[in-house]
């Protein structure tokens, strides 16, 4: 199925604005754990539904424009480098765990939240010019699994329900 | 139509292998591990700034164009004592003074890494 262009730029803008109301939301909740880059990765749902839709290229650029976006309005130029090498090596990482691997979408998403965490302490191991940073890899191993499994599970739950119905 | 994502077997064996992998870096680097340092390596903006002993207790204030940290040495720790950051977690990752241990101000670009004697040629070779 696919829908006329002006339903297409509709439906992504749509996404786009879901994606950065949860940035938005989580840039304001505070998380208990005192390490750098854990986070829900709420706005991944959004990029993940869309690629459940076998769409990834729409799946990028909505993913890429909202890390500009929200970086714009939330950040700084540096979280957006940040959030860009998570964000790139997480998508690439679940392109393939779904396209080529055939991996079921919540274990697709568990890969991209570790993968998402991985790309930021390389980020920052580059930034900072240390190793220190490694440190905070066991933890955030940890929670890019956690968060990864509970946004695979609302996404793969959203797809289920009303995926039919969304036209791109 | 195509073919509904089931749970399949190899979806458990990367589960399982990401859980497994994660709960041993895990024990390794947080239980295992850890020794008593004896330095902190102070490092700003990418470069190095300096090596402090943690035996010796110090205050340093580190100026940067619009941003101030200070990094307090005491009773053989390091914390980080004040910070100009929007998200304070460099305060709040608290007392380290295992070697590999570290406090990172991400927004400030300061990182403090406790090495202990035998990581010292380690840092001088990079």
């Amino acid at each position: 199925m696919t829908a006329s262009r002006s339903k297409k730029v509709a439906t992504l803008a749509l996404f786009l604005a879901l994606a950065m109301i949860l940035s938005y939301v989580e840039a304001i909740v505070p998380i208990p754990i005192p390490v750098p880059g854990i986070k829900l990765g709420l706005a991944n749902s959004a990029v993940l539904i869309i690629l459940l839709l076998e769409k990834p290229g729409d799946a990028l650029l909505v993913s890429l424009v909202r890390i500009f976006l929200s970086g714009l309005l939330f950040g700084n130029a540096f979280s957006i480098i940040y959030s860009l090498s998570g964000g790139i090596l997480s998508f690439v990482i679940m392109f393939l765990a779904i396209k080529l691997i055939k991996l079921h979408p919540v274990t697709a998403s568990i890969l991209g939240g570790v993968f998402h965490n991985i790309g930021q302490v390389i980020a920052a191991c580059f930034i900072l010019g240390t190793k220190a940073v490694l440190y905070y890899i066991p933890v955030l191993l940890v929670s890019g699994i956690i968060t990864g499994a509970l946004i695979g599970i609302i996404s793969n739950e959203i797809h289920k329900r009303i995926g039919g119905k969304i036209l791109i | 139509m195509k073919e509904k994502s089931r749970f399949r077997k190899k979806d458990v064996i990367i589960i399982l292998s990401l859980v497994i992998f994660a709960a041993l870096s895990f024990i390794l680097i947080y239980l295992v591990l850890p020794k008593t340092g004896d330095k902190v390596v102070i490092t700003v903006n990418g470069e190095e700034y300096g090596i402090y002993p943690l035996s010796v207790d110090k205050e340093i204030e580190i100026k940067q164009i619009d941003k101030t940290n200070i990094i307090v040495i005491e009773n053989g720790e390091v914390y980080m004592k004040e910070a100009d950051c929007p998200d304070k977690l460099c305060i709040k990752m608290g007392k380290k003074s295992k070697g590999g241990q570290s406090i990172i101000c991400l927004p400030n670009k300061i990182s403090a890494e406790v090495i202990t004697g035998e990581d010292k040629y380690d840092s001088i070779a990079q």
